[in-house]
This record gives C-alpha cells, sequence and structure tokens, in this order.
C-alpha cells in the first residue's frame, strides 16, 4: 500500500482554483456568494438527455452535439427504460462527468471550455464520449437474466493524458480508457493514403511518417474485466486511495481487487450465513476511507455501518467501529426496519464524518462517535404517515442517494416529485428544489418548494397527496470543487450552478 | 403514479413503474374493476352481508378492494364495546390487527407475485421477510393464549368468561403484548393507507381521536377479545369459502369454527379447478423463488407454514389437505415429520380441543419451529396450500393470469 498518493491528493486539492464559496479546509462557508442556502440561489446551467438509439444515428451525420442536446432530443419523448440514468458521478476535477443508464451504456460528458467570446457559455456540459459498457446476459445456471443497468461509476484519478473509470452492472466490473485522439499519422511507406498495402516493388522513395492533426476523436476502450467474483448483486464500488486496488461489494460480500488482476479478488467481508434462512441483514453499500488506504465503512439493511480495518485480518469480519443509532420508540412502527435500512454511505471530503442516507433522513456521523449520529435531517418525513401505500407500490425501496459538497459544509439528496434537498450543515437551514422540464429554459432561477403538511395549503406549496412517486431523484452528483451539481431524474440530466453575481 | 389504488389514469403512467410490478399494480386495478362490475361473483365482497355483525366484516371489505358500501364500523364497534375496557381501544386494536394483516398479504403477495426476469434483489427479498418474520412472531405469541378462548368466543358470550380467560393469559402475554400494540398504537393508525386505508376514509375521526389514546391504555385483557373477534371472525369467513373438512370434524370443532365447515361440500371443487387454471403459473412461480436464496424455496417455506401457522392454527386444518392423493379426512394421529401437511393434521386435533391448556399448544409451535427448521414441504402441497390463499383474496384468478399475460414487460 503506498501512501503517498494520499499526501498528493491533498495537496493538489489547495492548488485548484476555488470559488470563493467553497474552501478545502472545512472552515464555514455559505452556500452561495450572498448568505445561507435558504436565501441561495441556484440557476439551471443546461438540461440534457441521455443520447437514445435515434440520436447517436443522428449524431453520426450531424457532428454537433450541442444542438443535440439543445433541440432535438429535448422537444421530444423517445426516452425509453434503457434510457433511465442509474448513476451520475464528477471525475476529479470536475470536467467530465459520467452518467450510466439502464441500457448498460455510460455517456461522457465534458465542461465547455471558457472562451472570450462566450463567457456566459462556460459551465455546459456537452456530450463527450458514448460506449456501450455492458451488454444483458443470461445466466443460465438460474434461468435469469443478467441486467446491464451499470449500478455505480467510479473515476480512477488521472494520472496521464487518458481518463479511467470503472463502471459495474449486477456482476461484472470494468475498467474503461477514455482516450483522445486528435492527430494521425500520415506518410506511411507501405501502406497508402486509404491503408492498403503497397506494392513494394512500387516504392521508390522513403519517407518519415509525420503525425497531422485531425478531428477529434475520443474512444473508449474497455482495458479490464473483473467477471465472475460475486454471486449476489455488485451494489457499490469504491477506489482505494492507494489508485492500485478497488473494492466491489455486493449484498452479501465485499472483494478486494488490483486493478492489474483480473483474476482473482480478495474477500474481505462476508456475511453470509451458513444457513441461508437465518439471512436477515444484507449489505447495502460500501466505500474506502479518502485518505486512510486501510479504512472501509459498508452499511447494512438494519441501519447499521461497520467501520474495518484492514490491517487487522485478511477477513474483516470483525468490525473496528460500529455506529448505529438506538430506534426512537415513539416511531416505531411495521416499517421501522425497512425506512431504516441505509440505501447509501458517504465520506466526506476530510475523510472525518460518513453520512448515511435511509429511507427518510440524512445522517451525518462523526467517526469519532459510534452511538449516535452528529447531524440528522429529515429529508421527507411528511412521508412517515404514508408508509404502508409506499410499502405497498415498492416506493420504500427505493434506494437515494446522498453526496458532500466539496468543502462538506452542504449535502444533498433526492426526494419524489423531482425534488431534491440541500441541507447546509453550518447554518442548518435546507432547500428544496425541483428538477422540472418547466424550469427547463437555460439560465431560469429555480424556485424552492414547500410540500405542505396538512392545514392550510398556501399557493405555491404542493400537498403530499399530489406528489408524484414516479417521479423520484435518486442520483446526483456534486462538483468537486465548484457549486455545481447534476440531478439525474429518470433519463433527464440537470446540471444546476450557483448564481454568481 | 399517486399514494391510493386509483387505477393509473393512463398505460403511460404504469409503465413508468419498475418492470415486475407493473404486474401487481395493475393487477390490483383489474381486481378493483372486477369487484365493483360483477357483484354477482361469489367473493369475499359478498360474505360480510351474512356475517352481519362481525368484525370480520370490515376485514373483508377494507381487504377486498373496491368494495363500494360503507364498512360496517359502527356494528363493530358495539359489538366490541360490550367486551373491552375501554371503546377507544377498539378501533386501535382492531386497525392494527387489520393492518398487521393487510402488511402480511401484500407481503407474502410481494414474494410470491414476482416474475422477475432477473434475479429479484435480495435486499428486497430479505426485508419482506424480516416483515413476515415480525408479524409470525407477534402472532405466534398472541396465539399462544387463543386456546384460552375457543371456549368463550362466540360473540354472544357474557364478558366474564372472557375476562377469566383473558386475565389467565396475562404472564405469558404480558411482555409481548405491550410491544406490539405500541407498535401498532400510534404509529399504525396514521400510517396504514391502503387497503386499510379505505377504512381510515371512512371514518378519520373515530382512528384519529382514538390514536393518543391507544399507546397508553393497552392491556393484554383488552387487546385479546377484539382481536380474538375480528381475527377468529375473520378467519371464520376465510373458512367458509376454503374447502372445509367433513361434517365429523364440524362437530368436533368449536363454536367459531362449527360455522366454517358449512361450506364444505362445494369448496373442495373450487381450489382444486382453480388449482388446474393456475397450475402453469406455478412453475414459474416456485421457480422464481431459487433465485431468491441460494437455498432453494426457503422463503416459500417460511411463508407456507406461515400460512398454516397463523392463519389455520387454531383451526380444524385438515380440510385444507385437498390434495387428491392425500387423506379426506385429516384427522390423523400420526405426525410425519416429512411434510407440512403431516404438520396440519397434528394441529388438527389439537385445534379441536377445547379450552385446551397452553401447554400443549406451546409444545406444538415448538415442534412446528423444529419443523420449519428441518423440513421443506413438497412443492406440490405447497402451491396448493399457496392456491388456497390466493383463492381467498384474488378470487378471479383467471383474470389475474389474463392481466399478467398481457403486460408488456419493458425491455431490459
Amino acid at each position: 500500500m503506498v501512501l503517498q498518493p494520499a499526501e498528493r491528493h491533498r495537496g493538489d486539492w489547495s492548488h485548484r482554483r476555488l470559488g470563493p464559496w467553497c474552501s478545502p479546509t472545512g472552515s464555514p462557508a455559505p452556500l452561495s456568494c450572498e448568505t445561507g442556502c435558504g436565501e441561495g440561489t441556484w440557476i439551471l446551467v443546461c438540461r440534457l438527455l441521455v443520447p437514445t438509439q435515434v440520436s447517436l444515428l443522428s449524431m453520426e451525420e450531424d457532428i454537433d452535439t450541442r444542438k443535440i442536446n439543445n433541440s432535438f432530443l429535448r422537444d421530444h419523448s423517445y426516452a425509453t427504460e434503457a434510457d433511465i440514468i442509474s448513476t451520475v458521478e464528477f471525475n476529479h476535477t470536475g470536467e467530465l462527468l459520467a452518467t450510466g443508464d439502464k441500457g448498460g451504456r455510460v455517456v461522457i460528458f465534458q465542461r465547455e471550455q471558457e472562451s472570450k467570446n462566450q463567457v456566459h457559455r462556460r459551465g455546459e456540459y456537452n456530450v463527450y464520449s458514448t460506449f456501450q459498457s455492458h451488454e444483458p446476459e443470461f445466466d443460465y445456471l438460474k434461468s435469469l437474466e443478467i441486467e446491464e443497468k451499470i449500478n455505480k461509476i467510479r473515476w480512477l484519478p488521472q494520472q496521464n493524458a487518458a481518463y479511467f473509470l470503472l463502471s459495474t452492472n449486477d456482476k461484472t466490473v470494468k475498467l474503461w480508457k477514455v482516450s483522445e485522439r486528435d492527430k494521425r499519422p500520415e506518410g506511411y511507406n507501405l501502406k497508402d493514403e486509404e491503408g492498403r498495402l503497397r506494392d513494394p516493388a512500387t516504392i521508390t522513395t522513403l519517407r518519415v511518417p509525420v503525425l497531422r492533426p485531425m478531428d477529434l476523436m475520443v474512444e473508449a476502450t474497455p482495458r479490464r474485466v473483473f467477471a465472475n467474483a460475486h454471486t449476489y448483486h455488485i451494489n457499490s464500488i469504491s477506489v482505494n486511495s492507494d489508485y492500485e486496488t478497488y473494492m466491489s461489494a455486493d449484498d452479501l460480500r465485499i472483494n478486494l481487487w488490483n486493478f492489474e488482476i483480473t483474476n482473482q479478488s480478495f474477500n474481505i467481508v462476508d456475511i453470509k450465513p451458513a444457513n441461508m434462512e437465518e439471512l436477515t441483514e444484507v449489505i447495502t453499500a460500501a466505500e474506502f476511507h479518502p485518505h486512510h488506504c486501510n479504512t472501509f465503512v459498508y452499511s447494512s439493511s438494519k441501519g447499521t455501518i461497520r467501520l474495518c480495518d484492514m490491517r487487522a485480518s485478511a477477513l474483516c469480519d470483525r468490525h473496528t467501529k460500529f455506529f448505529e443509532e438506538p430506534e426512537d420508540p415513539s416511531n416505531r412502527s411495521f416499517f421501522s426496519e425497512i425506512i431504516s435500512s441505509i440505501s447509501d454511505v458517504k465520506f466526506s471530503h476530510s475523510g472525518r464524518c460518513i453520512m448515511t442516507r435511509d429511507y427518510l433522513t440524512v445522517k451525518v456521523w462523526d467517526l469519532n462517535m459510534e452511538n449516535r449520529p452528529v447531524e440528522t435531517y429529515q429529508v421527507h418525513d411528511y412521508l412517515r404517515s404514508k408508509l404502508c401505500s409506499l410499502y405497498e407500490n415498492d416506493c420504500i425501496f427505493d434506494k437515494f442517494e446522498c453526496v458532500w459538497n466539496g468543502s462538506d459544509s452542504v449535502i444533498m439528496t433526492g426526494s419524489y416529485n423531482n425534488f431534491f434537498r440541500m441541507f447546509d450543515r453550518n447554518t442548518k437551514r435546507d432547500v428544496t428544489l425541483e428538477a422540472s422540464r418547466e424550469n427547463s429554459k437555460p439560465r431560469a432561477i429555480l424556485k424552492p418548494r414547500k410540500v405542505c403538511v396538512g392545514g392550510k395549503r398556501r399557493k405555491d406549496e404542493i400537498s403530499v397527496d399530489s406528489l408524484d412517486f414516479s417521479k423520484k431523484i435518486l442520483h446526483t452528483a456534486w462538483h468537486p470543487s465548484e457549486n455545481i451539481i447534476a440531478v439525474a431524474a429518470t433519463n433527464n440530466l440537470y446540471i444546476f450552478q450557483d448564481k454568481v453575481n | 403514479m399517486k399514494l391510493g389504488l386509483k387505477p393509473p389514469s393512463s398505460t403511460k403512467d404504469v409503465l413508468l413503474l419498475p418492470g415486475p410490478w407493473i404486474t401487481l399494480l395493475v393487477y390490483y386495478t383489474i381486481l378493483c374493476t372486477r369487484n365493483i362490475e360483477s357483484p354477482d361473483v361469489p367473493s369475499l365482497a359478498a360474505t360480510p352481508t351474512r356475517l352481519g355483525a362481525g368484525p370480520g366484516a370490515d376485514f373483508a371489505e377494507g381487504y377486498m378492494l373496491g368494495k363500494g358500501g360503507k364498512r360496517k364500523f359502527d356494528e363493530h364497534e358495539d359489538g366490541l364495546e360490550g367486551k373491552i375496557v375501554s371503546p377507544s381501544d377498539g378501533p386501535s386494536k382492531v386497525s392494527y390487527t387489520l393492518q398487521r394483516q393487510t402488511i402480511f398479504n401484500i407481503s407474502l403477495m410481494k414474494l410470491y407475485n414476482h416474475r422477475p426476469l432477473t434475479e429479484p434483489s435480495l435486499q428486497k427479498t430479505v426485508l419482506i421477510n424480516n416483515m413476515l418474520r415480525r408479524i409470525q412472531e407477534e402472532l405466534k405469541q398472541e396465539g399462544s393464549l387463543r386456546p384460552a378462548f375457543p371456549a368463550s368466543s362466540p360473540p354472544a358470550a357474557a364478558a366474564d368468561p372472557l375476562g377469566a380467560s383473558a386475565r389467565e393469559a396475562p404472564p405469558a402475554f404480558s411482555q409481548p403484548a405491550p410491544a406490539p400494540c405500541e407498535l401498532g398504537g400510534a404509529a399504525a393508525l396514521e400510517a396504514c393507507l391502503t387497503p386499510a386505508s379505505l377504512l381510515e376514509d371512512d371514518d378519520p375521526d373515530t382512528f384519529c381521536t382514538s390514536s393518543p389514546a391507544a399507546p397508553a391504555r393497552l392491556a393484554p385483557p383488552a387487546l385479546l377479545p377484539p382481536e380474538k373477534d375480528s381475527f377468529s371472525s375473520a378467519l371464520d369467513e376465510i373458512e367458509e369459502l376454503c374447502p372445509t373438512s367433513t361434517s365429523t370434524e364440524a362437530a368436533e370443532a368449536d363454536g367459531p369454527k362449527g360455522d366454517s365447515s358449512s361450506g364444505g361440500p362445494g369448496a373442495p371443487q373450487r381450489p382444486e379447478g382453480l388449482q388446474d387454471g393456475g397450475r402453469p403459473e406455478d412453475p414459474k412461480l416456485m421457480d422464481s423463488l431459487p433465485g431468491n436464496f441460494e437455498i432453494t424455496a426457503s422463503t416459500g417455506f417460511l411463508t407456507d407454514l406461515t400460512l398454516d401457522d397463523i392463519l389455520f392454527a387454531d383451526i380444524d386444518t385438515s380440510m385444507y389437505d385437498f390434495d387428491p392423493c392425500t387423506s379426506a379426512s385429516g384427522t390423523a394421529s400420526k405426525m410425519s415429520p416429512v411434510s407440512a401437511d403431516d404438520l396440519l393434521k397434528t394441529l388438527a386435533p389439537y385445534s379441536s380441543q377445547p379450552v385446551a391448556p397452553s401447554q400443549p399448544f406451546k409444545m406444538d409451535l415448538t415442534e412446528l419451529d423444529h419443523i420449519m427448521e428441518r423440513t421443506r414441504p413438497p412443492r406440490r402441497h405447497a402451491s396448493a396450500r399457496w392456491r388456497t390463499q390466493q383463492t381467498l383474496h384474488m378470487p378471479h384468478t383467471d383474470t389475474y393470469v389474463s392481466v399478467h399475460n398481457s403486460v408488456h414487460y419493458p425491455g431490459q
């Protein structure tokens, strides 16, 4: 395990250019330039649609991706279920944004570069590369399909000109290399311009091939395929801070891989009981510590988080720390266990806290305090009285994700009706915003929304019964250093930016 | 898709839902409309008229979606008030039981109606199983007192015998009773929406006003009688639709179970007919179980015995042995430790004894656990039993099948 990369990682952080509202040291920073997040304003940068098959065909004819994003797809509902975005992830610089969808495709967006002519277009993301990461497979042993849906994408830090990312479906993890090619060699001796072989007898002179510029081509190639290591569905992958290993977690086991070795992995956590009938708990999410390459956490369906140290033993079945909040007896119901199931766990960028998302709340835990979280935020507590219906229509099993902002001062998570919520940890203010087509004009300012929980409903409020539970925001991402967020709503990807005066 | 069981306004709404559950929701929709459209078809909805004042009436109505008539909550309340300590406890206890039963049924449907093309989510399966286990535990705790009631359970019985037998129970019951009641309590009243939400819609005030009081005034004696009434009456109702035992067994059975065998002769044909009709489904359903866990049908096993144990434990269960290969009279004295059928036969002779002490019952429960640990029912019986359950709550099985076949699975 190499320790220096962690140091280097921390060093890079301070050299990055940061907006005035985002400081790496964790000191309090308001959500917006003006005041706290209550008065902060978020504007829509762009709304992107994951290209469907139709648009891919048109992309061959018309390379202007901006035109595609802004006009063609925006007004047509060609979205199929395969276009539903299933994961969103910024890379470590924030320049690239990767999305995975249910059809096994990965679409990478790149941030528009600053230019003097079109200053206002900075911050827009356009399609950079699209590739089919996973194909549907069939498990002949169980007679079941293996979905090609991309469950998670994780970027590797950039170490050369190419970008690397890990993408996974239920069973297989793949390492993809995304590289640009903008030059092409010309002037071969043995081949002519079209690539046909020349008859050596006709060659009279020799020349040295030269590199000439060509149209930018982005190509994605699978460099590694890590397969056949998981019996159950992979729910998380996490790259270690040593940049040499990563882990993949399924419902019952966690495996540690080396990037170079695809035919074996180490099993570091196994909670499968000897008798499957005694199974009452599954692993729901796992993540490596951002700086300590020996530490990781994993969450369970019973609302517990375990922190493990890989130095303690090869098989980390015994946790180093165990985080669990005692149940609140006044809130007990039939569904207490189900709503306590943790759907996502994320380390803060500083590595001092973890954030967990269960069905109704987001909790921030200090790694040094195991018996209760330091902060609890209610995301949509008005649903507490609707749990029976939500159980019936399966919404109670929805897995919402949660994200930190770059300075760990604000946390964000999604809800129903295309709402997403932000909580400022310092000012204790929160805001509910909506990612909807009605606000789809570029630079449109998002209006805070409010759900009324009974009593008189004010004009702009929406009542709980009018919420659309088929429009849920499960996946969001926050730019690592700026206040730019990506919100996935079904097949739409919304990018919002904090307004700068 | 909104909360509540309104039919989707367009197919587009349905298609936006995750794939396999389209079946379930569309099924619910069809069930609603069928119940409204064809009242002449014999169904659970028709039986409340016969049961009259039984609390099981609202159980049936509350569960059978789309039943338009006003639920007989007033009768129910009147019936209860003569027995329990305080009127405000009545609705909360019943609603707790109803909600628990509702959730139990929903959970079962989730496990068995799922026709995944891909492997079902293990997390979801585990959570649903935990829910079922918890409900089963609760019912088991409460069921340990049931033998005290058979002699006094007819609604016409005086309050004293009930009180007396209830007082026998408290030592065994004191621990678990408050827990599930508090669990239910306020949360149960506000939490349940559908199908029990139909109950709430009619009498929101009754539920709401009683909710603050409910957790505070939970006494085991108060708990048991209404529960037993509603539950056993509900069970009786279920009994009537199921194939029942011969008249000799009916004679042995207790009061509440007596009327359960009245529907006997006609019943055996029905589930078998449905079984034939539903047989093409069964292999698929059973085949989907191995995908849940590595050990096949562990889910199915748990649920099967849960069904048997909870729903039919105090009722002569041999009637469910309608498999043509097995003996018609279920009163076998020996218990072969292999199949759940035999297990039920074990329970049958016990359940026909009135006012049995709790010891043998607990012993049987222990044996039940033991057998649960050890064995797995043959698929044929499991499907038959499941089919029975399906018959009760989904009388229009043919509709279910046709709905399923016509639902389009979005490409994955």
